[in-house]
């Protein structure tokens, strides 16, 4: 079985696409700290982000990213010509003044220009802060975003890599270069302020007018000119910050050293090595790659810096390549086939394989939550995306309890049912960028996160698998397909678990009030968010009080359990998008149309469902 | 139900223990209480080694001032800032005997220094004017273009503070940090 187990999940492993690597050994390369959004990650993340926000996926040339930044960072002349941008949009393209072809895949220098023509829309839009951009426009400014942070990363070593001005030998003798070393703005700096005073004083003596000076004039001011130029493009480059500038962690960009008197002995050693790196990479020399490479690998270890911890960047990699969110998705797909074949012929051989793929997804999903944990230092909520990775594990792991005590399917249907729904779904809200973001000053509380969030989460979980078994309820009562002992262990599996929900989602709503009250000096504030949380209370109260009252139907009692997956839908996530609130994440249009399509199908379903019952039921009374 | 209870309760533990973990590894050390000097920043590594030669030609080697306090002021005749700053360093070097203030100059030549200095003439024996040939200690060794920009080195030979542009160096701030190094001897 143990092989089996094996077997399966490489073949999921193989199911990734193996990118074009370098000549050059990269892997080390993307185990390197940077400070970005907060958070000391490995490149390899970074690069994974950025390409990902640019192209929406990791690999738009079949390079793989690492690759891709590396060429970015110390090839930029050959970078601008990648086609890395994808728009989708063909009005923004139109503007931008793009030709139309089949994948929508732009260079840098095809960009450059459309970019200029719309850059007084941007300002516009931006300036004009009363009015919501509509689709259009903020497609436009996406691209431009976008192509402003490319920009700073193809500048991040711009000030040494090789440039291509030519240096008179008096010069060069002042810059402290040999007549072979490549001509850096690093080097420039050292001669800057003399031509800087010689241009001065020949302003001063022959006029503004070039026309008026001799040859070796001209040159000095085409130079002062160079040098001024490439001193106005760095401004503000503070994206790439790799080097350390003092043992307590803190982190600058190259030109951060230059432009923000960052400097410091440290970042000057480490900025040595980078410059190798960068020369190393353009000449494609191994040997002068590892020794770089090697080298900041020795100085992090000798200088002891703080928030270092090369295991958690080796970690932090394994993850990004392992994505065990997204193959949880495959064993949890692989999972809900084989409960829908053993709903069929009742195998026990497709049974015992539906555990195992069942159980392999949520280790899967645990393995990855566990990661998380360690990674961040945090509980492993703190996000509307982490939520929905918890709940995915919950909800399944819940499942596989119920199928222990059941032995019938049922728990492995719904385990596999939310566990690969909830991937999907969390796959979609993970977006452009770090899923590991710093959270902000008042949700950063681990004793809040721990116990509140985590609580009102088990409660959305539970209640989730409450639904769907709700849902397999109703689907066998209207196609009689399930045997009456299993439906009735059903109900009452799902009346149990309806219980459980009621409890950890009042327990969490009052925690979060008590949190609320410590925060924001205020138990309860009406947010859209705490309505919510008390929607499902209400909910869940309504229609417990009216079964035992014996007001309300079995049929409803159920068809209400089974729109509960609606009410959690609208308090998890259909809250954030009202654009109100101290819990509120803003409108996405996506978002909120495929709720809005959910909750419409979950009616229609659940409707349709039940009056398919009712007929039944009076069919059946007349026979 | 037996089992439900007991499944629930440790759940419960398993938070409470997670919570404890997770606070056991935030550490609780005090914060440093920082100066009223908003330009600048801790950078706690040691003070790498050099040498330079003053406008006297004579050579001096940073390891030459252990267990001193040093004050090294990167400078430059054309730098408006630092002109403006350089007579309150003469202040500074006058009042505390006791520490070295290397003024480091980016300028071409010394005969800029030398006109300068006879308008600020420096007569304290504390405070060596020198000029960085070819910048090689200003931008190689510390990775400073922005002038001017000052480090604060304490007797250990740690980097303790890094000040950027001109500052008020006969004021409150700097003799508490003055004598709050001079303890650390």
């Amino acid at each position: 079985m143990f092989k089996f187990f094996i077997s399966f999940l490489a073949l999921f492993i193989f199911l990734y696409p193996s990118y074009a690597k370098a000549e050059l050994p990269i892997d080390k390369f993307g185990q390197y700290p940077i400070l970005h959004e907060g958070r000391l990650k490995p490149l390899d993340s970074f690069a994974r982000y950025e390409i990902l926000q640019f192209a929406k996926r990791e690999n738009p040339n079949d390079t793989d990213p690492l690759t891709w930044l590396a060429n970015a960072l110390f090839n930029p002349v050959q970078a601008v010509t990648e086609k890395i941008f994808f728009i989708d949009d063909s009005v923004t393209r139109h503007k931008l003044g793009l030709e139309e072809r089949r994948r929508p895949f732009y260079s840098y220098a095809e960009l450059s220009s459309g970019l200029d023509k719309t850059s007084a829309e941007v300002m516009g839009i931006i300036r004009n802060t009363d009015i919501q951009p509509d689709k259009e426009q903020r497609e436009l400014l996406e691209v431009h975003e976008n192509a402003l942070q490319y920009k700073q990363i193809l500048r991040s070593f711009s000030s040494v890599l090789p440039l291509n001005i030519s240096l008179s030998d008096e010069w060069r003798e002042k810059a402290g270069l040999s007549k072979t070393d490549a001509v850096t703005f690093a080097a420039l700096q050292k001669i800057n302020a003399e031509i800087e005073e010689k241009i001065r004083h020949i302003v001063k003596q022959k006029g503004e007018d070039p026309a008026k000076y001799n040859l070796k004039e001209q040159e000095l001011v085409s130079l002062g000119f160079q040098i001024k130029i490439l001193a106005e493009a760095s401004e503000n480059n503070k994206l790439f910050r790799v080097i350390p500038i003092s043992m307590d962690g803190n982190f600058a960009s190259p030109w951060e050293l230059m432009n923000d008197g960052k400097g410091s002995p440290m970042a000057a050693r480490y900025m040595q090595d980078w410059s190798n790196l960068a020369l190393a990479w353009q000449n494609q020399d191994a040997t002068k790659w590892n020794a770089g490479i090697q080298s900041l690998e020795n100085k992090f270890h000798d200088d002891q810096i703080k928030n270092y911890d090369v295991s958690k960047l080796w970690l932090e990699v394994i993850y990004n390549q392992f994505a065990p969110f997204q193959i949880s998705i495959f064993v949890f797909a692989a999972s809900f086939i084989f409960a829908c074949i053993y709903f069929v012929n009742y195998s026990p051989i497709i049974y015992r394989l539906g555990v195992i793929t069942l159980g392999s997804a949520i280790i899967i999903q645990l393995l990855g939550l566990l990661f998380r944990v360690y990674v961040m230092e945090r509980p492993p909520v703190g996000t509307l995306y982490e939520s929905i990775l918890f709940v995915g594990l919950i909800a399944p792991l819940l499942s596989a309890y119920v199928e222990r005590v059941l032995k019938n399917g049922i728990g492995l249907l719904s385990g596999a049912i939310t566990g690969m729904m909830l991937g999907i779904l969390g796959l979609s809200m993970a977006g452009e960028g770090d899923t590991m973001k710093v959270l902000g000053a008042v949700l950063n509380t681990r004793f809040w996160l721990t116990t509140h969030v985590l609580c009102i989460t088990i409660g959305y979980g539970w209640c989730l698998l409450t639904s769907i078994l709700a849902h397999l309820a109703l689907l066998g009562k209207a196609f009689g397909r399930v045997q009456s002992d299993t439906q009735d262990q059903l109900i009452k599996t799902m009346t149990t678990h309806a219980l459980f929900s009621l409890l950890f989602t009042i327990i969490g709503t009052i925690l979060g009030g008590i949190w609320a009250d410590q925060s924001w000096g205020r138990f309860w504030g009406w947010d859209p968010k705490e309505n919510g949380a008390l929607l499902i209370v209400l909910w869940l109260i309504w229609l417990i009080h009216g079964k035992i009252a014996g007001q309300i139907s079995q049929l409803i009692w159920i068809g209400g359990m089974a729109f509960l997956s609606v009410i959690v839908a609208i308090a998890w996530i259909g809250v954030n998008l009202l654009g109100v609130g101290l819990h509120s994440y803003g409108f996405i249009e996506g978002v909120f149309w495929g709720l809005a399509g959910f909750a419409i199908f979950e009616f229609i379903l659940i409707a349709a469902l039940m009056i398919v019952i009712t007929h039944q039921g009076q069919k059946n009374y007349a026979s | 139900m037996r089992l439900n209870i007991i499944l629930l309760l440790f759940s419960i533990g398993l938070g409470a223990g997670l919570t404890l973990w997770l606070d056991g590894t935030i550490s609780s050390s005090a914060k440093p209480v920082s100066s009223q000097i908003t330009t600048e920043k801790i950078s706690g590594e040691k003070f790498p080694d050099f040498n330079f030669t003053d406008l006297k030609g004579k050579t001096h080697d940073s390891r030459d001032y252990k267990d001193k306090i040093i004050i090294l002021n990167f400078w430059a005749t054309w730098c408006a800032p630092c002109i403006i700053e350089f007579p309150k360093l003469i202040k500074l070097a006058e009042n505390n005997p006791d520490i070295i203030l290397i003024a480091l100059s980016s300028d071409i030549n010394d005969d800029k220094i030398n006109q300068f200095l006879k308008k600020n003439p420096v007569t304290q024996k504390n405070f060596i004017v020198a000029r960085d040939h070819k910048r090689k200690i200003t931008t190689d060794i510390f990775k400073t273009y922005k002038l001017p920009e000052t480090i604060i080195v304490s007797p250990s030979g740690i980097i303790t503070k890094k000040i950027l542009g001109d500052i008020d160096w006969n004021g409150q701030d700097i003799s508490i940090m003055l004598d709050n190094l001079r303890k650390e001897k």
